[in-house]
């Protein structure tokens, strides 16, 4: 038979039993895991990336070989139809 | 009790399949010969008569008159003129390259991911979905985006070489850095199948068996020798064959990437075949081709799927 004292004692050291296991079971953050991972991303994505950012330069900054970047949303309005695209007409 | 465990023992299940499965072929039901024609057909038409007509021209002397093929039999001379040809043993030799290249290096780098985001935290929710992008896009489009980058002119690896005060490079223009280039592209594109089915395998296993592994002691190393390598070696297995079957039919980013040049250094089979039978028009010698490429491939698998199930057995 335990005595009420026993239980309360059993009830805590559980409790705290179920803490430490939480503690524990949490996932660790390892840093270089992370950016690594990101730094994978980051390589997996640039051809896309590259893709995107061709799509508003203009055509001579495209075969150009300096690094310049004039923004030129013409292509893609053309593209996407406010204006009289190239191809469709 | 008692009953229940004897009547469903692994013995007694094997007894009662086996009978069941005896009693189904002595059915003779007219409707099992039905439901089996819509596979023959499909079976007969789709596979059995075009490979017939490739063993068939692949033996004969085949020109197109008048809308119409003209067949005259050639015996082995359209295999004597494949197998005599340089350019042949190139086009394997560079398949060979490409395949063992890209295989090689797409399971390292889908292990090393899957790994990576098992492992992760923060990431895990962003890195689960970029990573598999590359294998959703079109090979035209994967095509188009790594010419420009990898465009002699108009290219921006070569503009940040120039910008950077470096020497440019041809890399589509040499043979090796076009060889090189269609496997970073290949690699690219594929890398994400692999980690899907590594990353897939590696989440079956029972978490109980790496707690068991740290609590006896074993670093991270040990645990992805011991217990993560041998677990995944089926799904590494069989992402293997996959990349192989998908090697052998590579075609549509080395052709517009580098119309299998420059002098055949990127050519592949399947390019090959499409040259021989298309653009030259040599149906017999294209068929001979075909059918070696074929009987190398299937001896090929067929190897390897025999040695693995042998293993399995042993095991």
């Amino acid at each position: 038979m335990t005595t009420q004292l026993e239980t309360r004692a059993i009830v805590f050291s559980s409790k705290k039993a179920g803490r430490l296991q939480n503690k524990t079971q949490k996932p660790r953050k390892r840093w270089v895991i992370e950016l690594v991972l990101l730094l994978v991303s980051i390589i997996t994505l640039l051809p896309i990336f590259w893709t995107i950012v061709l799509a508003f330069l203009p055509n001579r900054a495209i075969v150009s070989t300096k690094w310049d970047f004039p923004f030129w949303p013409e292509t893609s309005r053309d593209f996407f139809g406010t204006k009289c695209s190239s191809v469709k007409c | 009790m008692t009953k229940t465990t004897a009547s469903g023992s692994p013995k007694a299940t094997r007894e009662k399949l086996q009978g069941q499965a005896q009693a189904g072929r002595r059915t003779r039901s007219p409707m099992r010969i039905w439901a089996l024609l819509p596979f023959a057909v499909f079976g007969l038409v789709l596979a059995i008569y075009p490979m017939a007509q490739v063993i068939r021209m692949s033996f004969s002397n085949v020109k197109i008159r008048s809308g119409g093929f003209e067949w005259s039999p050639a015996g082995i001379a359209n295999f004597r003129e494949v197998l005599g040809s340089g350019v042949t043993w190139q086009v394997f030799g560079n398949t060979v390259i490409f395949i063992v290249a890209t295989v090689v290096v797409s399971i390292i780098f889908g292990l090393g991911m899957a790994l990576l985001v098992d492992r992760a935290v923060m990431m895990l929710p962003l890195a689960r979905n970029v990573l598999i992008w590359p294998a959703v896009v079109a090979p035209v489009i994967v095509s188009l985006m790594w010419l420009l980058i990898l465009s002699p002119t108009a290219g921006g690896l070569n503009k940040l070489l120039l910008n950077l005060g470096l020497p440019t490079q041809g890399w589509l223009a040499s043979k090796s850095g076009a060889m090189i280039s269609i496997i970073v592209v290949d690699v690219w594109h594929w890398t994400p199948v692999v980690f899907l089915f590594l990353y897939t395998a590696l989440k079956a296993i029972d978490l109980s068996t790496f707690e068991a592994a740290r609590m006896d002691g074993a670093n991270e190393f040990q645990i992805f020798k011991s217990i993560i390598l041998p677990l995944l070696t089926p799904a590494i297995a069989a992402v293997a064959v996959i990349r192989t079957i998908m090697g052998v039919k590579a075609f549509d980013e080395m052709y517009l990437l580098t119309r299998g040049g420059p002098d055949f250094a990127t050519t592949l089979v399947s390019q090959q075949v499409k040259t021989l039978f298309f653009d030259s028009l040599k149906l017999g010698p294209g068929s001979a081709f075909s059918l070696v490429v074929v009987l190398i491939v299937a001896v090929s698998l067929g190897i390897v799927l025999f040695v693995r199930s042998r293993k399995e057995a042993q095991a």
